[in-house]
């Protein structure tokens, strides 16, 4: 699925504690109703996207926030 | 050939003639090269020429490349290398980090993670939540065991 960590760490750790935000926020009711519902199924996308290290859409727009990398290609 | 002489990164590459797995991986090795020229050296050593520098080596089997930096090897794979696995080798040297093994960071985020999305998954109910942290924690815990490809 991935050819690398498009990811820096920084944001890899971001999107895991965002989408545990998030689930938590909907799966404990705190928000309830159709926001709850998106919010329990949203969450799973930053954290899935997080944990891999790859983003689709930075993939799609050929991006990446991982210096790491880029500096291993470039310099 | 010595491994201590390699100050800069330098891809190991032993093949010998007759193997064909060699034949059919030297273009895309040549491509990967070509890209990393400047950050990562390639060095072919023949087995069959220099059984000598392979012995030393330790080499088994070919083709077999050896990741070295600062005149220490850092990683060693036997076999063919799709094109793809090739760059995460080179990625990999030039980058001072080993190939394949998930990383501290990775580590804290699945296995870390996981375990929260356990525990929130029991406390609150949510069963897709606690079976996507177990998901975590299992990839995390296998991919350390398995370490460097």
């Amino acid at each position: 699925m991935k050819d690398f960590v498009n990811e820096a760490p920084w944001e890899r750790i971001a999107r895991v504690v965002l989408g545990i935000v998030l689930l938590y926020l909907g799966w404990s009711g705190t928000v309830t109703g159709g926001l709850g519902t998106f919010l329990k199924i949203i969450g799973f996308v930053p954290l899935l996207t997080g944990l891999v290290g790859w983003c689709p859409l930075y993939a799609i727009f050929g991006t990446s926030t991982n210096r790491k990398d880029e500096a291993a290609r470039t310099t | 050939m010595k491994l201590d002489d390699l100050r800069r990164p330098t891809i190991v590459e032993v093949v010998t003639p007759t193997c064909g797995a060699c034949r059919a991986m030297a273009s895309d090795l040549e491509a990967v090269a070509a890209e990393f020229d400047g950050r990562v050296d390639l060095a072919v050593v023949d087995a069959a020429a220099h059984p000598e520098v392979a012995a030393e080596l330790g080499v088994r089997g070919t083709p077999t490349l050896i990741g070295v930096r600062d005149g220490a090897e850092r990683f060693r794979t036997v076999g063919r290398r799709t094109r793809r696995e090739l760059r995460e080798l080179f990625v990999a040297l030039a980058a001072d980090e080993r190939p394949g093994r998930v990383g501290h960071l990775d580590l804290l985020l699945r296995v870390g993670a996981g375990a929260s999305l356990v525990v929130m998954g029991i406390v609150l109910g949510a069963v897709p939540v606690a079976v996507v942290g177990v998901a975590a924690v299992v990839v995390g815990a296998v991919a350390w065991w398995r370490g460097p490809r």
